[in-house]
Formats: structure tokens, C-alpha cells, sequence
């Protein structure tokens, strides 16, 4: 029994090796390399050595700080965002009593998460740019032409708009698992139905927020078309950086130091959110 | 008394309120691009001066945009067959057998979902780079069969959960064997879950930009890929048009999916 598992799971794990963990084992290497100013072509431009240099430039520079700060700054105020309004569409899908209700606001959450990311980044540009919606709108209001693209208010409004669908969803199964008869209960016992939601229902799921909170902000730290288009160059956040090291300035080894920065960032979170998932489970 | 019930009504209109509200925001964007690629002149711009199909036509004639389109599909259908055929074994494993480093690979196999995927693109380049591998389209697609396994395995191994050991059982009892046992029972009862994993994998590699982006040359350009370069070069409504064919595309999929198996099994990220 044990061959044949391990028969069915070689092909996978073999592939997983090969193109999965060795190449993130290359870019730890690289990240130790020294990077030959000047120099073009890849083998050229990096002299293997093992040395810390890459990431004490990384640290010592008050101008990387601050676009560390700003990565995590536009990913936090996004998750707080995407959060609040997430919240009232989970719980109305976890607990609507109206199947057609639940049914159309999931397949529209799960569409948010699917369809085409790129096409609507572009369409974020459009409704935020000078010929946009918000433009127009605002000419009504004899405002002038509005142009928030290359602000940073444009990315937190690009990054919440696609951490919406991450969030409602992961509350909907922590809401779907508070047990509805606590809350017939308060009901029972004469609390008004906002009465029931403060003391029974938000409590019940502040895991299932702390959960979905720290799976926004792992997410929401890695977006890059989102601050490359919206930002239009002037908000730069470390995976912008790591583009534009990786190929234009082509100081592969600075850029693989962000992305090890980055990759422990989330290698952080996820074991964080395991962690609050299964003494989760444990409790229950 | 009335001005707690006065608190009730307004707490309650305000959730609603907050729900269509955020909805709208998800849906206005999209359907927005898709108002905008039927501008007939040069200029993206809103209102549209008219209604036209001209950015479609010329996306037909565009050679790069209809090549890229092919190297999408071609990458996408290969890459979900190749995540099935490794996937889908692995998925029974991890659901029939006890053995050891169960739970690490199960990790493992689903990590691509959470990792940076900008992260995974330059480790890929980078490691390509180091061991002299040049063929890009190859690059592409062991990328993307790695990207896209975790859609693969989340659904097949629900498929396999849901799936009644005993109908097994019973094949085998009267006489079948273990070939014609899969072949006549399990897979048609996983069939659900093996459609919704490929289309989840199909629009998941469709629509990869973070890895393809270090790895393709001018000759694999994907669609995504073309349209990120075109993004930021201009501001034409072909960008427009190209983006809404995605969109369309994508969407498509997930009407699919609720039609085979429903999309309700998805609520957990």
C-alpha cells in the first residue's frame, strides 16, 4: 500500500523539486552573489561569492525602508478596507435565508476571484484615470479633470478591489460555522437582532476576521500589475522593484534580496495562518 | 423602546446598503472595459463617442494579439492537461493512503497558491539562467503546470472525499477489477470535480502575468504578457477590447463551473 502511494505521488513531488524548490534555492544563492556594476549579460553581471553586502545595502538605506514601509502600508490600509466591506457580503451569504440571494452574491464574489486580473486592472485604470468615470462625474460637480492614477490612493483602491472577493469569502466559512443555534438563543432570550450581531455573532467570528486579515495582507503585499498601472511608476512597492531590477536595471542580485524579503514576508503569514486554523480546529 | 427600534432599522439598512454597494464596485469596472472597447475613435474615453466593433476587428488583424492569443490557449490546454495527469493521481494518494510526510506534501503541492507569484517568476529565470535551459515555451509550462496543480488537487481531492469507498467495493465484489473498477466508478463519479479543477487551471494560466512575464521571449509572448507591454505604451481602446475578450473568457469559465459541480464547494480559500 505505502509503494503504490508513493508511486502516485513521485510525479508531482519529482516536478516539485526540480522546478519548485530548487529554483528558490537559486534565488537565495543569487541574493548572495555580487553584482558586477556595468556589465551586461547574466553570466557576466554576477560573481558568485557568499556575502551579506546585497542585504546590508538593503537595510542600511533609508529609501528601501520606506518602500518596504509603503508595501506594507498600501497592503494594510487595503486589507482594513477589503475587510469592512467584505464582511456584511459574507455574512449575507453565510446566513441569508434566500437560496437565489446566496447563490447569485457567491457566483459574483467567486467571479471577482477569477476573472481576468489584468482586464480588470486596466478597467480600474479607466475608471480612475483623467478620460474616466470619476472624471466625469466630478465635471457635473463643475470639478475639473480628476486623475488619481499614480497616486497611491489609486493602488489601496486597486488592491481592496481585489482582496474584496478574498476576504467575504474566507468569512463566509467562518461565519457558516458559528453555531446559528447561539443566536436563536439571544434572540430567545430577548436581544434585538443588532443587539445578537455585537454580542454573540462578531464575537463568534473575530478568529475567521483575524484570519481572513492576515491572509489580505500576505496577498495584498505580493500585487504588481495593480502598482505597476495604477501607480503608473510612482508608487513603488517591492514587487515593482523586483520587475524593474530583474529587467531594466538588471541588478539581479539587489532584486533577488527583495524577493527573499518578500517570499519570508508571506512564508511568515501562511505559517500564521495555519497556525490560527488549526488551534481552530482544536477548540472545536 | 422606538429609538432602539429606530437603531434596528438602521443597522440593518445599513448592512444592505454596504452589500449593494460593494457589489457594485466589483461589477462596475468590468462591465465599464467592456462599454469603452466599442469606442470607434483613437482615445479611450467616457462616455464613448459612439458604438463600434472596430478595436475587435482590429485585434483580428493584429498578427501579435491573434499570435499571443494562440500561445495563451496552447500554454493553457497543456498545462491543465499536465496538472491533471500529475494532479489527479497524487490526489487519490493523499486521500486513500496513510504514509509518512502526508501532511508536508499536501503543504507543499498547494504553497504556489500563497507564495508571491513575481517571486516565483524571477526564481524560475533565475534558476534557468544558471543551468543554461533556453527553451522558452518548456519554461512556460512546467511554470504553469506548478501554478496551476494547487486548482487541480483542491478540487480532485474534494471529488475523491465525496466519493462513497463502497460503490468501489461493490465493482470489485462482482467481479471487476481494479482497472474496470476506476473506469466505471470512480472516474465518472469524480468527472465533476476533475471539469471544475482543468477550467479553474485553464483561466488560472489564461491569465498568469507575475511568472510569464520573466520567462517568455518575443516569440512566446502570452496575451497577458502583450497586453501589460501594450498597457504601457498607449491608451488605445484596443487595450479595451483585448481585456474584455479575457474577461469574457474568464467568466465563461466560472458559469461553467457552476453548471458542473456549483460553485458552493469553493467558499474555503
Amino acid at each position: 500500500m505505502r509503494y503504490a502511494a508513493s508511486f502516485l505521488v513521485a510525479p508531482a513531488l519529482l516536478v516539485f523539486l526540480v522546478f519548485f524548490i530548487l529554483p528558490f534555492a537559486a534565488l537565495a544563492s543569487l541574493s548572495f552573489s555580487t553584482y558586477v556594476q556595468g556589465a551586461v549579460g547574466w553570466k557576466e553581471a554576477i560573481k558568485p561569492t557568499l556575502t551579506i553586502s546585497n542585504y546590508i545595502d538593503f537595510f542600511s538605506s533609508s529609501v528601501y525602508w520606506e518602500y518596504l514601509f509603503l508595501t506594507l502600508r498600501t497592503a494594510a490600509v487595503s486589507t482594513v478596507a477589503a475587510v469592512l466591506l467584505g464582511y456584511p457580503v459574507g455574512y449575507t451569504i453565510a446566513r441569508s435565508q434566500s437560496k437565489a440571494l446566496k447563490k447569485l452574491l457567491l457566483v459574483w464574489v467567486i467571479a471577482g476571484l477569477y476573472v481576468s486580473s489584468i482586464g480588470r486592472v486596466f478597467s480600474l485604470a479607466i475608471l480612475l484615470g483623467r478620460n474616466g468615470i470619476l472624471s466625469w462625474l466630478m465635471s457635473f460637480y463643475g470639478g475639473g479633470p480628476l486623475n488619481l492614477i499614480g497616486t497611491e490612493s489609486a493602488v489601496d483602491i486597486g488592491i481592496t478591489y481585489f482582496l474584496i472577493p478574498v476576504a467575504a469569502l474566507s468569512l463566509v466559512s467562518a461565519i457558516q460555522k458559528i453555531d446559528p443555534s447561539l443566536e436563536d438563543a439571544a434572540r430567545n432570550l430577548g436581544a434585538t437582532g443588532l443587539q445578537t450581531f455585537y454580542k454573540v455573532t462578531l464575537p463568534l467570528s473575530l478568529p475567521g476576521i483575524i484570519a481572513a486579515t492576515v491572509l489580505c495582507l500576505a496577498i495584498g503585499a505580493n500585487f504588481f500589475i495593480t502598482p505597476v498601472v495604477l501607480g503608473a511608476g510612482m508608487v513603488l512597492t517591492l514587487p515593482v522593484l523586483i520587475y524593474d531590477r530583474f529587467m531594466y536595471t538588471l541588478n539581479y542580485p539587489f532584486g533577488a534580496v527583495m524577493s527573499v524579503i518578500l517570499l519570508l514576508f508571506a512564508l511568515v503569514i501562511v505559517y500564521f495562518v495555519n497556525k490560527i486554523l488549526v488551534s481552530r480546529m482544536a477548540i472545536r | 423602546m422606538t429609538l432602539r427600534r429606530l437603531f434596528e432599522s438602521i443597522g440593518s439598512k445599513l448592512k444592505w446598503l454596504a452589500v449593494v454597494l460593494t457589489m457594485l464596485f466589483l461589477v462596475i469596472p468590468p462591465v465599464l472595459i467592456v462599454l469603452t472597447s466599442m469606442e470607434p475613435g483613437m482615445i479611450m474615453v467616457f462616455p464613448t463617442t459612439g458604438l463600434s466593433l472596430h478595436w475587435y476587428v482590429y485585434f483580428i488583424n493584429t498578427a501579435p494579439l491573434m499570435e499571443a492569443l494562440r500561445t495563451s490557449i496552447v500554454l493553457a490546454s497543456l498545462a491543465t492537461v499536465f496538472s491533471l495527469l500529475i494532479g489527479v493521481p497524487c490526489a487519490y494518494a493523499i486521500v486513500r493512503y496513510d504514509f509518512k510526510g502526508k501532511q508536508f506534501l499536501s503543504t507543499l503541492f498547494v504553497s504556489p497558491l500563497s507564495l508571491p507569484s513575481i517571486v516565483f517568476g524571477v526564481s524560475l529565470l533565475t534558476y534557468f539562467n544558471m543551468v543554461g535551459f533556453y527553451f522558452t515555451f518548456g519554461k512556460l509550462l512546467v511554470a504553469h503546470v506548478i501554478l496551476v496543480i494547487p486548482y487541480v488537487l483542491r478540487t480532485t481531492m474534494a471529488a475523491f472525499i465525496g466519493l462513497d469507498v463502497s460503490l468501489e467495493d461493490a465493482a470489485k465484489n462482482l467481479g471487476a477489477d481494479e482497472i474496470q473498477t476506476f473506469g466505471k466508478i470512480t472516474l465518472p463519479l469524480i468527472k465533476p470535480g476533475l471539469i471544475a479543477g482543468g477550467v479553474f487551471a485553464f483561466a488560472t494560466s489564461f491569465d498568469d502575468l507575475g511568472v510569464a512575464i520573466f520567462l517568455s521571449d518575443y516569440k512566446t509572448y502570452t496575451l497577458p504578457v502583450t497586453l501589460f507591454a501594450f498597457m504601457k505604451s498607449s491608451f488605445s481602446p484596443a487595450i479595451a477590447a483585448v481585456s474584455s475578450v479575457l474577461l469574457i473568457i474568464t467568466f465563461a469559465v466560472i458559469v461553467v463551473i457552476e453548471k458542473t459541480m456549483g460553485v458552493d464547494k469553493f467558499t474555503g480559500i
